[in-house]
């Protein structure tokens, strides 16, 4: 589904953002990108959705080189890869509804269509009660279940979610998480970065660790700590004194919702 | 459809949003285009009334009604003699009709309403010198025949003089506001981009078209040079009815151009006020829109 191969970007003024990196994520995978800040996760996440050029390497997608793709098929590219930010990038001035049915409506889908789809995609964040609402009328947990479901709203094979548990208490991380892991089973590739141990650790998922630019570790089932790949000494002990105060938490089971099936139900081809 | 109103009311809710700087943009075009559409209009009714004067016809001398025509053929004949006269033509009340059917060709209404029995009868006269105009014109001032004499010479060279001076400074203003006005609606557009930047971020994520993010700014460029335009169409239409009222009966001087004129040179006042408004858009897009 994605395959990046020894992606090299180097900002102006030549900060490089990342060096060599190359991952092969399959078609319905899970991913964490772990790594301090400023390691590269961002302007790796950035790249795949082409609001960063590549200095070197290419990116495919979907069996696309997007590094070669011409602008005016970059929306295209786009609308296959639904996106969750840390600061939710919701409208204030529309409702929960109208939010998640915008991302359909630029697309030009018919009203009827961007109703259901709607509907079901709050039923799938438990929002189905909440859509007359305003954003700043609800929690930051709530805000982010919006942003996903505008994200997912349009059933897209990819998903890339920049730390979005970055502004939310552990709790409600999990909730998120729990949604995310369900859109997962629907089939849907998630590449997910991360600073959250307590979420990494309880998932034990795909574990991708970046540092100043470099992949230095790409487990499965992995946990968030870890030891460096390439010298073996162990991260710096005030990050493992971090992990051990985290509470830790159980990712509850998913529970019996909609079968995934019909979830995601494939929309009509335009 | 609904895809066409959403576009349509994006540019209208981003048109209020910002009155004051789209009421500027809006009197920039407005002000360019009736400078320019006025003078064309000037240059039209110039161009009209001197095409007599064209194949060296240096006086008219308009008769009186009530003189026969054999007096008038004297009087030819009379002015024929004259040192100072080179060629003298007549032209009767049937010839005045057949010409100000040719004038007025473009205004079948016109010439429906007219009575050709009130155009007068006219000795044309071209002088040896053109200099002798004045002596020609008192000659004939208390001739008894004589309803009115006209005259280019002179005159008609300055008001050639002033009426070019007048189109170029016209014409420069009214490229220079053009300018400006395509440049006030670009900083418009900007205003608008800055003001839903959001959501053109969040349009973007999802992965709206680059012409469905840009059509409503396009849009609304484009109606406001519309409506600055048709304020431009408005004022001259105005203005040019106000002055073809004073025009005289007999239409010795003619203070109006045609209709088709008129209705011409709008649509395409109108079309360049839009395509202004496009350009202007366009310009305040550039920047700001790239993926």
């Amino acid at each position: 589904m994605i395959l990046i191969e020894d992606v090299t970007k180097v900002y102006e003024g030549g900060i490089v953002a990342l060096r060599d990196v190359s991952l092969e994520v399959p078609k319905g995978e899970f991913v964490f990108l772990v790594g301090p800040s400023g390691s590269g996760k961002s302007t790796l996440i950035r790249m795949m959705l082409r609001e960063e050029r590549t200095t070197r390497g290419s990116i495919w997608v979907a069996g696309k080189d997007i590094t070669k793709m011409p602008g005016w098929k970059v929306p295209n590219l786009r609308r296959s890869i639904g996106t969750v930010f840390q600061d939710f990038k919701l409208l204030p001035n529309r409702t929960v509804s109208e939010n998640v049915a915008f991302a359909l409506e630029v697309l030009g889908r018919p009203k009827a269509v961007v109703n259901r789809q709607v509907a079901q995609v709050l039923e799938l964040v438990g929002l189905a009660t909440k859509g007359d609402r305003y954003p700043q009328q609800l929690s930051g947990g709530e805000q982010q279940r919006v942003s996903v479901a505008r994200a997912f709203v349009n059933r897209p094979p990819i998903l890339l979610a920049d730390e979005p548990t970055g502004n939310l208490d552990p709790a409600t991380s999990v909730g998120i998480m729990r949604i995310l892991d369900r859109i997962n089973r629907t089939g849907t590739t998630v590449l997910m970065a991360t600073h959250d141990h307590a979420i990494v650790d309880a998932m034990r998922r795909r574990v991708v660790q970046l540092e100043r630019g470099r992949v230095v570790r790409d487990q499965s089932r992995g946990r968030y700590e870890s030891f460096r790949v390439d010298d073996d000494e162990p991260l710096a002990p005030v990050n493992n004194a971090r992990v051990a105060d985290e509470p830790q938490i159980e990712l509850p089971p998913v529970s019996e919702g909609p079968a995934p099936s019909e979830v995601a139900e494939p929309e009509p081809s335009t | 459809m609904s895809r066409t109103t959403y576009l349509v009311r994006q540019a209208f809710t981003s048109l209020r949003r910002n009155v004051l700087v789209v009421a500027a943009a809006i009197l920039a075009v407005f002000v360019s285009l009736t400078l320019a559409f006025g003078a064309l209009v000037v240059n039209e009714l110039f161009r009209v009334n001197t095409t007599r004067w064209q194949e060296g016809v240096h006086v008219v001398v308009f008769m009186k009604d009530d003189v026969s025509q054999a007096a008038q053929l004297d009087l030819q004949r009379e002015i024929q003699a004259w040192d100072e006269v080179d060629e003298t033509s007549y032209c009767d009340k049937t010839c005045a009709w057949l010409e100000f059917k040719e004038m007025f060709a473009d205004q079948p209404a016109l010439l429906e309403e007219t009575d050709a029995s009130i155009l007068p009868a006219s000795i044309r006269i071209k002088l040896v010198d053109v200099d002798f105009y004045r002596d020609i014109t008192f000659r004939l001032l208390d001739n008894s025949a004589v309803r009115k004499t006209v005259t280019a010479g002179e005159r008609f060279d300055q008001l050639s003089n002033i009426s070019g001076i007048l189109n170029a400074l016209g014409l420069g203003l009214a490229i220079l506001l053009g300018v400006a006005s395509v440049v006030l609606i670009a900083n418009t557009i900007r205003m608008a981009i800055y003001a839903r930047r959001d959501e053109v971020g969040v349009m973007k994520l999802v992965g709206a078209s680059n012409w469905f993010i840009r059509i409503p700014f396009l849009l609304e460029g484009m109606l406001q040079g519309l409506v600055g335009a048709a304020l431009a169409v408005g004022a001259v239409w105005a203005g040019h009815s106000f002055l073809a009222g004073l025009e005289p009966e007999d239409f010795l001087i003619r203070l109006s151009v045609g209709d088709g004129f008129l209705i011409q040179w709008g649509i395409l006042i109108l079309l360049f006020g839009a395509a202004a408004g496009i350009v202007g858009s366009g310009l305040g897009l550039r920047r700001f829109l790239r993926v």
